[in-house]
């Protein structure tokens, strides 16, 4: 008996050592991704906050508009006018596109230029690393660069007192900053001082006057109440600028999800944070109750020796006890791996997903409460089972292992059909996600979007109307098309109270639609005569519900248009959008569309390379070729894919490691059934129909709880875009039949080893 | 029905080499009773397995009902043995999570039998075993003696030609132990052959000859018969 005792006992260790090894390694992989989610969503949460007065810093915002660019004069009044603001400060963030900066003797592309003044020192924590003067910006024509932009212009060069020309604006630098943080919504290389109105980069007209307009932030007095100052505000803005009408206070940290005002800071995604919070928690609970799982699988083949412990005396707590030691120190080895395996894979989350996050975050309390709690979970819920069956004590149930029979059941088949369910439901993401990714891709945008080049020519820098001619000496080069504003961001909005809706306008030369390939369904091209002319899109007809449409007129500013022709819908803005009216009037400009032969793209860039050299004087060709400029708009829905399709994959291996351990725990106490039912004449076949049938089962049932969800979840997502793709149901068959195939082969291998074996030795009686 | 020629079985594991049969010639005629005796470990279970094509003997050969069998492939092995072997073990071997009816239909489920016939088939077996009150029982909540009877008719539900126990009553009184040994009698006196392996004496008395096993060789075969004769 001692010699089966211990035999049994060295098996079990055995097989148990592989089992607990599987628990662990599913319970660290999903915990150290639920960690490093944790990081990121922390990080999204908390942008701005690095700042030391960030709950008492605002930005007004026009509360009618959504505009945050408001007159800049506003700046002055803001300061003297309302007690409660402690300090007011000026920024502009031209962040959209990189500046050409240029030092005596060389150029280079950098990103952000930021308009300000010394006040945002006072206002937000930006560390200066050296400096001139007392005030960073020494004077009117001073330019502060941030370390990492001073070290790509200047290498080690000391740049303080170098001249330096952005875009057009002549600076000398008078201070170096450190790099704005990662969490911050404000980011920008180059800081000009906005006290000279030259360097405030932005401006607006209305009222028959041009006015230059900033970002305006505020700090708040301390004891002051946000609500009160922005009735202060409004009561007597008007009186002051005509141009603001009345404000909102935005609180600084709520800038960073604010997608709807239009600002050149750096924003977030909401949705998406949401989207991964709850995969996050989807694959935390995943490896919870697959870790408990493992435990009590564990503890189940030690019944019988509670019971023998009980026999010889062993009293409640004593068993409670050692139980609760043994789970602390599984969870704590788990957890210790977590944090390893987090250590080490962060950087490679970084480079992915263009993130900085630092495992310190971890030290700090949000983070530790609810490790802790998690884990106290674990260990909670895993004593339940134990207790229920102590309370119910009864030796003659113990020694015979017939306890739990039942209710084992129920618990080994919900776990793993929740596990296959989230499955299924990431599987059904990811394909849909690729899908409409694919589907944007290869949509018709109603131009041609291949072989066809964008040039953007700076002010001054050449004759666009000379640089075409010469663009067309070259074979290769089949058209070319001069317009103000290129497809992808045209921004000029007619604005009008009259209508309801936005409508936009560009500026082209008379070779535009045949540069671009846009079909003219009527009507004629614009040409060089047409002073008052214009040709308008689908849209525009509907929504200016024009009947006749070719020669009736249009007032979308002071002067009457006349149509003289109609062309398809085309994608002119953001494909997330839906086309909207457009209005298509002659004019010569600086955008310049070279639509080129698809076999020689080499060489007629060479020669594109060549003729800007010699037209321009130390100006570098700023160039974009248009199916890549519209193919990285889904960059956004790419990382989410990226992302998605890991946090599957991980979710996957969990799901594979509790099916695996689920087959080998099966495997093992049936084995005395195998041996028998093969005894009695089953095949190998059989024996793994039996074994199989099971997970089979669960997937089916998975697949019924994960499609509606899934359906439900993604025609949510699906409805951030103006044209989607369709839900098919072979998207949902895939995600079934690829979770089925994966169940299968997790479980196939160990299932065969047991029904491969001869009945003789597990049947052996000794 | 069974003639086995020189047959040996080694067990090879990491650290040792067993012989447990050695060179053993045996042959049993069909309706026979035959009772293998001998000390603990000395190879009666493993004959037994070999006779009963649940293994494949490491040398020698063995024709069973005239066909070669010694070095089957499991699958085929399997398809043999289907509906001609009965087994009936020391320990019962009976699934606790079947009940009574589900245990013995078993082997007629693998026979791919229709489940009005097996229903017909489970029924009469149990009830010639006096089990067939106890259709809806789990194993667990039945006697020794009357697990042993479950057992025996999952054993025979199938009507084979041949049955293998492997030290029937070894976990029985002496009561259920008579039991079961007349049963198997009964059995036999039907035209079933009877092949037994048994510590006890009083069993072995039942069989019509006796076979002494002894470190995996055949030392002595006693006739009854022929002593009655
Ligand atoms: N599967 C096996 N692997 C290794 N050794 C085995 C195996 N089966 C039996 N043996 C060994 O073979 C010998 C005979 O065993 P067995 O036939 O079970 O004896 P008996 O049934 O007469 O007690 C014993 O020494 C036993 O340890
Ligand atoms: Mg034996």
């Amino acid at each position: 008996m001692i010699r089966k005792n211990l035999k049994i006992a060295i098996r079990d260790l055995r097989r148990n050592r592989l089992f607990s090894l599987l628990g662990i390694i599913g319970f660290s992989a999903g915990f150290s991704i639920c960690l490093i989610i944790g990081l990121f969503v922390y990080k999204e949460l908390t942008i701005d906050t690095y700042n030391k007065n960030y709950d008492r810093i605002y930005r007004l915002i026009d509360s009618e508009t959504k505009n945050a660019n408001l007159d800049y004069r506003l700046n002055e009044t803001l300061k003297n006018k309302y007690a409660a603001i402690e300090k007011a400060c000026p920024i502009h963030i031209n962040g959209a596109k990189p500046w050409t900066v240029y030092t005596d003797t060389s150029s280079v592309y950098i990103d952000g230029v930021i308009a300000t003044d010394n006040s945002v020192f006072d206002l937000m924590s930006v560390n200066v690393v050296k400096s001139m003067s007392n005030n960073p910006f020494a004077d009117k024509n001073s330019s502060i660069i941030t370390h990492s932009a001073a070290n790509k212009i200047f290498g080690t060069v000391d740049p303080i007192g170098k001249k330096l020309k952005v875009g057009t604006n002549e600076t000398i630098i008078s201070a170096v900053i450190k790099d704005f943080p990662h969490n911050s919504s404000i980011k920008g290389s180059i800081l000009l001082n906005s006290e000279n109105s030259d360097f405030r980069l932005n401006s607006n007209f209305a009222n028959g006057e041009i006015f230059n307009t900033t970002n305006h932030y505020i700090l708040l007095k301390e004891n002051e109440s946000k609500e009160s100052l922005e009735k202060t505000i409004n009561e007597s803005i008007g009186t002051y600028y005509k141009t603001v009408k009345a404000i909102t206070l935005q609180p600084l940290n709520a800038i960073y999800f604010d997608t709807d005002v239009i600002d050149g800071n750096n924003h977030g995604n909401y949705s998406l944070v949401k989207i991964i919070s709850i995969i996050g928690i989807l694959i935390l609970l995943l490896s919870i109750i697959n870790y408990i799982n493992y435990i009590l699988s564990l503890q189940y083949k030690r019944i019988k020796e509670i019971g023998i412990k009980k026999v010889n005396g062993a009293s409640n707590k004593n068993i409670v006890s050692q139980y609760l030691a043994d789970v602390f120190l599984w969870v704590l080895i788990a957890f210790i791996i977590s944090l390893i395996t987090v250590q080490f894979s962060l950087p490679y989350f970084n480079q992915i997903f263009q993130e900085e996050l630092k495992i310190q975050t971890l030290t700090t309390s949000p983070f530790i409460i609810s490790i802790i709690m998690s884990l106290a979970v674990v260990v909670l819920i895993s004593s339940i089972p134990l207790a229920i069956l102590l309370s119910k004590f009864n030796y003659q149930n113990f020694l015979n292992n017939t306890v739990f029979k039942t209710k084992n059941k129920f618990r080994s088949s919900l776990l793993p059909i929740f596990q296959l369910s989230i499955c299924m439901l990431l599987i059904t993401g990811v394909l849909t996600i690729q899908k409409q990714i694919f589907y944007a891709k290869h949509k018709d945008l109603g131009f041609n979007k291949n072989q066809l080049l964008y040039i953007n020519v700076p002010f001054k820098a050449l004759d666009p109307e000379s640089f075409k001619a010469e663009l067309l000496n070259n074979p290769s080069i089949e058209k070319v098309a001069l317009s103000g504003g290129t497809l992808g961001d045209i921004s000029m909005k007619m604005s009008s109270i009259k209508w309801d809706f936005d409508a936009y306008q560009i500026d082209v030369d008379d070779d535009f639609l045949e540069t671009m390939q846009i079909e003219l369904l009527k009507g004629r091209n614009v040409s060089p005569n047409d002073k008052k002319q214009c040709i308008v899109n689908e849209a525009a007809i509907k929504a200016f519900e024009l009947k006749d449409s070719i020669g009736e007129k249009i007032k979308p500013f002071q002067d009457e248009f006349e149509i003289v022709g109609i062309v398809k819908d085309f994608n002119f803005g953001p494909i997330h959008r839906k086309i909207e009216p457009l209005l298509i009037k002659y004019g010569i400009n600086r955008n310049v569309s070279v639509r080129m032969d698809a076999n020689n793209i080499a060489s007629t860039m060479q020669y594109i390379n060549k003729v800007w050299d010699d037209m321009t004087t130390n100006e570098p060709l700023e160039y974009e070729f248009y199916d890549l400029k519209f193919d990285s708009m889904y960059k956004k829905e790419e990382l989410l894919a990226n992302a998605c399709s890991l946090f599957a994959i991980i979710a996957i291996i969990i799901t594979c490691l509790g099916l695996w351990g689920q087959i080998i725990f099966i495997s093992t106490n049936k084995s005395k059934e195998i041996g028998i039912r093969k005894v009695n004449g089953a095949t190998i076949k059989d024996i793994l129909i039996m074994l199989n049938k099971n997970f089979v089962k669960w997937v089916l049932v998975a697949f019924v709880v994960a499609c509606p969800i899934a359906y439900f979840a993604m025609s949510k997502w699906l409805e951030n875009f103006a044209y989607k793709t369709s839900l098919n149901w072979w998207v949902f068959a895939l995600a079934g039949i690829f979770t089925l195939l994966i169940a299968m082969l997790t479980v196939s291998w160990e299932s065969y080893n047991a029904a491969k074996q001869n009945p003789v030795d597990s049947l052996r009686d000794e | 029905m069974i003639k086995t020629e020189h047959l040996s079985k080694i067990f090879r594991t990491e650290e040792v080499e067993t012989k447990a049969l050695n060179d053993v010639n045996l042959h049993v005629t069909e309706g026979e009773f035959v009772a293998i005796m001998g000390p603990s470990g000395c190879g009666k279970s493993s004959l037994l397995n070999i006779i009963g094509l649940l293994d494949n003997p490491s040398e020698g050969t063995y024709a069973f009902n005239g066909k070669e069998v010694g070095k089957l492939k499991e699958s085929q092995r399997t398809q043999e043995r289907k509906g001609n072997v009965g087994f009936v073990f020391q320990s019962f071997n009976l699934i606790d999570e079947l009940t009574v009816f589900e245990n013995v239909e078993l082997p007629l489920i693998y026979l791919k039998i229709s489940a009005s016939e097996r229903k017909r088939m489970v029924t009469e077996v149990l009830e010639r075993m006096k089990m067939g009150h106890r259709v809806k029982h789990f194993p667990q909540q039945l006697s020794g003696g009357q697990q042993q009877r479950v057992a025996i008719a999952r054993a025979v539900v199938a009507n084979p030609k041949l049955i293998l126990a492997d030290e029937p009553t070894g976990n029985l009184d002496s009561k259920n132990g008579i039991e079961v040994m007349d049963l198997l009698t009964e059995l036999n006196r039907e035209g079933t052959t009877v092949v037994m392996v048994t510590h006890s004496d009083r069993d072995a008395n039942y069989a019509h000859r006796i076979i002494n096993l002894f470190d995996g060789k055949i030392v002595t075969e006693t006739r009854k018969d022929a002593e009655l004769v």
